[in-house]
């Protein structure tokens, strides 16, 4: 009969030793959380703040990392490793008392933190929430260095090893997003931000997975059903993994080929990406020839270092071929794909609302805890709060010059100037089709079609209902405090306006925005960035000089280069269920009805 | 009774084990011979599961032992690279150690104490390498295992402790019926206590016989004859080496002896023949050298 179980029959007793074992590391840990998160800060400051409990856990984690290290470190010494696996007790069997007492050893120094919150009185939200995310941390690290240190054959690879796969799920976010930006470079409409926010928001919710998502929901039953989850997925990972270790290979760096092939491949997938950040790309094929190099070059030189030799291996070689072709086959896959949606338009009766935005205005719709355009839902439109953040064309007039501007800029991606635009569907059976396009400054741009559509679009009751004078709270029973700012070449300047007529202020602020709305030379401009704070007649044209002036000379700045801002900024008092509120109408040099108001009740010349 | 049947691994591209049969009996004190890097190591780790077969099977009183086998708490292994805990006296090992192995006797712990004359309190790191060895096997042997897994244990120990060892040794295996199996470098010492021998090279069994029998097979004769002496072929005897050295012939004779002298007779007039033992280490460059290895001749 064959002992299958996971502890020794004798667990308590070995257990307890391995805990004695540990009583200098407990006196050291000790002192130091005693002498720098209680008495120094005593003795500095006169009392303990939030900042020194957080110290303290840093601190734990350093100490408990260490001490698995060393616990572990019987794995990687041919001498102590023949002592301890020579002895009546399973590999496994010695791993998890190992694990149990690290668990028990960093229980008593969180414990000692927590009564060292108490005395120090601190109960606040943060520090609570650093308990909830750090706690699951610790313990799946403490898995985490166990499989680590089996997956190695040396103390300091293991040490690396554990903060390599501790980070491996975040470290995937950095390979995803590249390729999103080969997707991007493909295919027409797609954007990588874009396509790397949706995913990680829908799919690959790394947060979750490194319990972020409690800060906001608080601690429920999921929190200790996904713990114990993700103990019991690493734990198993650690269990199959010393099943199958090859004890022989101890003092190597990585005691598992397959684990030195992937670890090989990952690092030489991010190096490449690293370069890519800091180099600037012009061209598909170079960005791609620069990847393989410098991922060869990596590859090669990791390889190395685990191997301890310069000669490369045959399997090695195999292993970065069968890597560079299914790098290919994503990019062929990749272009496949999405040539089919390249240049998909919806129906307009498909539609339940769209969006149409530069990406500075679409960073400014976030909605229900920072959800964006590309995320927007059919559920979405219901609530009120949305129709009151978010600007969405639900009108079939508004919703047909989308598509029109759409199918236009799917034809030219030329304009006056450099710029950028995003379009978002959500569809009446509930998906949502979001397409990014860059626009490219062209000499002799001709932009009528798209203003003549934009302009139709800026004359809607939906558009105007939104223009800053008809917020709601823009009234005098809700605002509390008014002001005026001007931002121009000698700064900011700050005018209380509070005694102001807002209705008089209101009428001006109409006649200003809907002159400016029906003269502009611009209209897709204000469409897709609606903010008042620049005329765009004034500033696309000023541009467009600039952009000719650049290619003879550099121009000298002179104050009149700089651009103002007027802004009416007011505040809203907590009233019943709604919340104080600051709010910014902008205006420019345009509005010449508001400016002459302003002038009049401030008695100072503004342009 | 320990079997190992058919073993085989690879580290990496390099066969370190070609499939390895032995059997140690009970009682028995199996001593493993071999060339450097021939494998005894690697092959007394798999034994005690340190290492894991690709193939092959190692058996103990007919079960198969594997890792969380509990036939595993009647061995004892003493690694050749000695390790012990940090900052562990003999008494703390021994108090250690008694909570992993059942049969651990405080009393054979004290005579064995009194007999090696070991300091007990003494930080087994702060001891000489020889000191390490008698500690590492004073735990050993009062584990009261059954099997005894020596990895080169009287290497660098003096004559005198040396003989201790084999002493106690050979006292646990007439009390105790304790298997030994013990890999050593010093042929000259376990040829006195070894009852079978394996002879290892480049991760091959290529001999294994008990030590009588071995001394049998092998012997060396000296003999002078009149005339110059050419080899004789017989399919009864196999004639390994010879050497003249003055007028007096040396020759190394595998099989029957007798035979040999017989034909030596018939065919020239036979002056002197003595037939002579051979001791283990003489067989174990015979055979190694009928292996191929140390045959270069060094050129200066």
């Amino acid at each position: 009969m064959e002992k299958k179980n996971l502890f020794p029959n004798n667990f308590k007793t070995v257990l307890l030793d391995s805990i004695a074992g540990k009583k200098n590391w407990f006196l050291i840990s000790f002192a130091i959380l005693i002498i720098t998160v209680l008495i120094m800060p005593l003795l500095l400051i006169s009392e303990i703040q939030e900042g020194n409990i957080v110290v303290g856990m840093i601190e734990i984690f350093i100490l408990v990392f260490i001490n698995c290290i060393i616990d572990f470190s019987y794995l990687h010494d041919n001498r102590k490793l023949g002592y301890y696996l020579s002895k009546p007790m399973t590999s496994l069997q010695r791993v998890n008392i190992t694990i149990i007492s690290n668990i028990i050893f960093t229980a008593v120094l969180v414990g000692l933190l927590f009564i060292i919150n108490l005395i120090a009185g601190i109960d606040t939200v943060d520090i609570n929430e650093m308990y909830i995310i750090t706690i699951p941390w610790l313990i799946t690290g403490i898995i985490t260095a166990a499989f680590s240190s089996i997956l190695t054959g040396n103390s300091i690879a293991a040490a690396v090893a554990t903060v390599v796969n501790f980070t491996l799920p975040l470290s995937f976010l950095a390979i995803l997003n590249y390729l999103f930006t080969i997707i991007e470079d493909l295919a027409l409409g797609f954007n990588a931000n874009i396509l790397f926010n949706s995913f990680v928001d829908n799919y690959y919710k790394v947060n979750n997975l490194y319990f972020l998502n409690y800060f906001d929901d608080g601690i429920n039953w999921t929190y200790f059903f996904q713990l114990a989850v993700i103990m019991t997925v690493l734990y198993l990972i650690g269990f199959k993994l010393l099943k199958r270790r090859k004890n022989e290979r101890t003092t190597e760096l990585v005691v598992y080929d397959g684990y030195k092939y992937f670890i090989s491949l990952f690092l030489a997938t991010l190096v490449p990406i690293g370069f890519s950040l800091a180099l600037r790309t012009e061209s598909f094929i170079g960005k791609m020839a620069v990847f393989v190099l410098l991922s060869a070059l990596a590859y090669y030189i990791i390889n190395a270092i685990l191997e301890k030799s310069f000669s490369p291996s045959l399997k090695g070689l195999k292993m970065y071929i069968i890597y560079l072709v299914i790098f290919a086959l994503f990019i062929v896959g990749g272009n496949i794909a999405t040539n089919q949606y390249e240049y998909y338009i919806p129906e307009a009766e498909e539609v339940e609302y769209a969006f149409i935005g530069n990406s500075m205005y679409h960073y400014q719709q976030e909605w229900d805890r920072s959800r964006q355009v590309y995320d927007f839902n059919l559920e979405d439109i219901k609530e009120e709060s949305f129709k009151e953040n978010v600007d969405v064309y639900t009108s079939a007039k508004s919703i047909d010059n989308i598509i029109d501007i759409h199918q236009h800029i799917l034809e030219d991606q030329s304009y006056y100037l450099n710029q950028n635009v995003i379009i978002t569907y959500v569809m009446k059976d509930g998906d949502n089709l979001t397409r990014y396009y860059n626009l490219e400054r062209a000499e002799d741009y001709n932009g009528d079609y798209l203003n003549s559509k934009a302009k139709e679009i800026l004359i809607t009751e939906e558009f105007e209902s939104r223009l800053p004078y008809n917020n709601k709270y823009f009234n005098e029973s809700y605002i509390t405090n008014i002001n005026f700012e001007i931002n121009d070449e000698n700064g900011y300047k700050t005018h209380d306006i509070s005694d102001i007529d807002i209705g008089k202020l209101k009428i001006n602020l109409e006649k200003d925005y809907q002159n400016y709305l029906q003269e502009s030379k611009y209209s897709f401009e204000i469409l897709i960035r609606p903010d008042a704070n620049r005329s765009p007649d004034y500033y696309i044209e000023r541009r467009i000089e600039e952009d000719k002036e650049v290619e003879t000379a550099v121009p000298e700045v002179k104050p009149e280069t700089y651009y103002r801002n007027y802004s009416i900024f007011y505040e809203t008092a907590e009233t019943g269920n709604m919340k104080y509120m600051r709010y910014n109408i902008q205006i420019n040099e345009d509005f010449e009805n508001t400016i002459n108001m302003l002038e009049d009740y401030l008695n100072i010349e503004i342009k | 009774m320990i079997r190992v049947e058919g073993l085989n691994k690879w580290f990496r591209d390099f066969n370190v084990l070609k499939d390895i049969n032995i059997t140690a009996n009970t009682g028995q004190i199996y001593g493993l011979v071999g060339s450097n890097g021939c494998g005894k190591t690697t092959l007394l780790k798999h034994i005690i599961q340190i290492y894991k077969g690709d193939s092959g099977s190692i058996y103990y009183k007919d079960t198969q032992i594997k890792e969380e086998s509990p036939e595993i708490e009647k061995f004892y292994y003493i690694q050749d690279d000695l390790f012990f805990p940090y900052g562990y006296n003999l008494d703390m090992l021994f108090k250690y150690e008694s909570k992993l192995y059942k049969n651990m006797s405080v009393e054979k712990y004290e005579k064995l104490l009194k007999f090696f004359n070991i300091d007990r309190k003494a930080k087994l790191t702060t001891l000489s390498k020889g000191q390490k060895k008698q500690a590492a096997f004073i735990i050993a042997v009062s584990a009261k295992p059954e099997v005894l897994l020596l990895d080169e244990v009287v290497d660098g120990l003096d004559a005198v402790v040396k003989r201790k060892f084999w002493n106690v040794l050979i006292n646990e295996v007439m009390e105790r019926n304790v298997t030994v199996i013990i890999s050593s470098h010093d042929l000259k010492e376990i040829d006195n206590i070894c009852d079978k021998v394996g002879i290892m090279h480049e991760g091959r069994i290529i001999k294994e016989e008990k030590m009588d029998i071995l001394k049998e097979e092998v012997k060396r004769v000296q003999f002078a004859i009149e005339e110059e002496y050419k080899e004789i072929k017989s399919d009864k005897y196999q004639i390994i080496k010879t050497q003249k050295i003055g007028s007096v012939y040396f020759g190394i004779i595998k099989g029957d002896v007798d035979i040999f002298r017989k034909d030596l007779n018939e065919k020239y007039t036979l002056l002197i023949f003595d037939e002579l033992s051979m001791d283990l280490e003489e067989i174990f460059i015979t055979e190694l050298g009928g292996a191929g290895y140390g045959k270069e001749e060094f050129i200066s």
